[in-house]
């Protein structure tokens, strides 16, 4: 019984002092990426938009929606976590990448997309602008925009459904 | 005097790549000046533009040069609605400094483009005024601090002229996954303030199309029949233009050629370029060029080889230092060393 007990305490020891694959992995497991929804004012004839569509209206080189009405892209910083996501996701190169591009646009006249500060100045943005359409974490939007695409933690862009927010609240992330 | 300002412009970078709150200011490095209503998404009217000044060293007897070769203006306005206005004014050699001389008689003010721009769509697109000519790519993009190399390949300009008079309709048809970019155009001639010793259109009508084919290339085709001033014969050129990137890596390609008929007499004007540009370390990059080129009047082939460094230190700016030799010389193309420093403000 006793060298039950020695045993027993050394092995508890050792859990602590040199922990297993098992219990550093639990410690060290970082968070999941936040699903980045991509958002559009409630009103916008959008139809039909993919990745593809997408990464157009982010290069500048779709500018319409369906109605003629003038799409109003809105990014984050170039340094914040979901504008590089975005980036490679949809735009298939990091903000930094896409400069050579903007220059030559810029020769032509058209400069790249309006920059908000935050994911709260995206939200209050595209509620309030006609044609706009930005992106920010699923879980700190609220029914003012209208959700168009989502894009998952590996990147991958999926249409929008009516269950997409459930993921928040099945999550219970902060927001809901 | 632009080596003068590089201090100044490395502290800046562009507010839109920044989180800072104030990034919606009115200047932006490489970006423009925005008037009216800098914080809002239309912004009026936006005034920038480039600069760049070169040096050309000695070639046989004729002496080394530097000048400031191109001081460049953009203005243009866009509403957020279906109609824009656009237009470049540039300022050629206001100085030139060679040995012994130092003159500002050279300066000429240039017309480069003035145009405006209606969109029935993402598809249709209609341009009245004065472009760029659409043909290839360089020509398209031909601002100094987007080229990598001082000199301009000798079929980007010495084939046709480099602008255009007249109505466009162009647009983006979404027949892949990033799309067909398209140009119809036709020039009446009667050039908009054209340019002293340019050799400007008479009439032209012409066409291009550029499309992704592969991940990371681009494919462009053009097509113009047109009469220039110097000479009444009619000329047909078909272009073919390729751009590969990937890595920072660029393999890109020029290829035209050119038939002229003078009654019943034809003759024809061939040319083109490969250019490699290779990443030596984060901003510095290696540069190889070879050209071919035979003229209508000349017997012989030119080679051009070139070889060069250019310098990004940052985005809108780029020093570049080159050396180049011409071999079956006919027309009198100038060898030997060429830097610039090229910006974007």
């Amino acid at each position: 019984m006793r060298r039950l007990g020695l045993a027993c305490g050394l092995a508890a020891c050792l859990a602590v002092c040199f922990p297993g694959p098992t219990v550093a992995a639990a410690a060290q497991a970082p968070a999941p990426a936040p699903v980045i929804a991509v958002v559009v004012h409630p009103a916008a004839a959008t139809g039909a938009v993919d990745a593809d569509a997408l990464a157009q209206i982010f290069k500048r080189r779709k500018i319409y929606w369906r109605d003629g009405v003038r799409i109003q892209p809105v990014n984050l910083p170039a340094d914040h976590p979901l504008r590089q996501r975005f980036s490679q996701a949809v735009l298939r190169q990091t903000p930094e990448a896409l400069d050579e591009y903007w220059n030559e646009q810029y020769f032509h006249g058209v400069l790249p997309p309006h920059v908000q500060a935050s994911e709260t100045a995206v939200l209050r943005f595209v509620a309030a602008t006609a044609g706009a359409i930005g992106y920010l974490d699923l879980c700190t939007l609220d029914d003012s925009v209208r959700v168009l695409l989502t894009i998952d933690g590996d990147g991958r862009v999926h249409a929008a459904d009516a269950e997409a927010r459930s993921y928040c609240q099945a999550a219970d992330l902060p927001g809901h | 005097m632009l080596l003068a300002l590089l201090p100044a412009l490395s502290s800046v970078s562009p507010a839109w790549a920044t989180d800072d709150p104030t990034a919606q200011s009115a200047y932006e490095f490489g970006r423009g000046y925005r008037l009216g209503a800098p914080d809002t998404l239309s912004g009026d009217f936006t005034l920038g533009g480039y600069a760049h000044a070169d040096y050309e060293g000695p070639d046989g007897d004729a002496p080394w040069n530097a000048s400031l070769e191109a001081l460049s203006a953009l203005l243009w306005w866009d509403g957020g609605g279906r109609w824009r206005f656009f237009s470049e004014l540039e300022i050629d050699d206001a100085l030139v400094v060679a040995p012994g001389d130092t003159t500002t008689d050279d300066a000429e003010v240039v017309l480069e483009r003035l145009h405006l721009d209606y969109a029935y769509s993402d598809a249709v697109q209609l341009r009245l005024g004065k472009f760029l000519t659409p043909v290839g790519r360089w020509n398209l993009i031909h601002a100094a601090p987007l080229t990598w190399t001082t000199s301009r390949p000798l079929i980007t300009e010495a084939t046709f002229p480099t602008n255009a008079t007249g109505a466009m309709l162009y647009g983006v048809l979404p027949l892949t996954a990033e799309g067909v970019e398209y140009a119809l155009y036709a020039s009446p001639g009667e050039e908009l303030f054209p340019e002293k010793e340019v050799d400007t259109f008479t009439e032209a009508w012409g066409a291009r199309m550029a499309a992704s084919v592969l991940p990371h290339a681009q494919l462009g085709v053009s097509v113009a029949n047109f009469r220039q001033e110097s000479a009444p014969d009619r000329k047909t050129l078909y272009g073919l233009d390729a751009l590969w990137s990937w890595q920072r890596f660029e393999l890109s390609g020029e290829l035209a050629y050119v038939t002229r008929e003078i009654g019943e007499e034809r003759a024809e004007e061939r040319g083109h370029y490969v250019q490699l540009v290779a990443p030596l370390s984060a901003q510095l990059y290696a540069v190889l060029r070879y050209e071919g080129f035979r003229a209508a009047a000349t017997v012989g082939d030119l080679s051009l080889y070139l070889g060069g460094l250019t310098w990004r230190p940052m985005s809108g700016l780029a020093l570049k230092a080159e050396y180049a030799k011409a071999t079956d010389n006919d027309i009198g193309l100038r060898d030997g060393v060429r830097a610039s420093i090229a910006v974007l403000f």
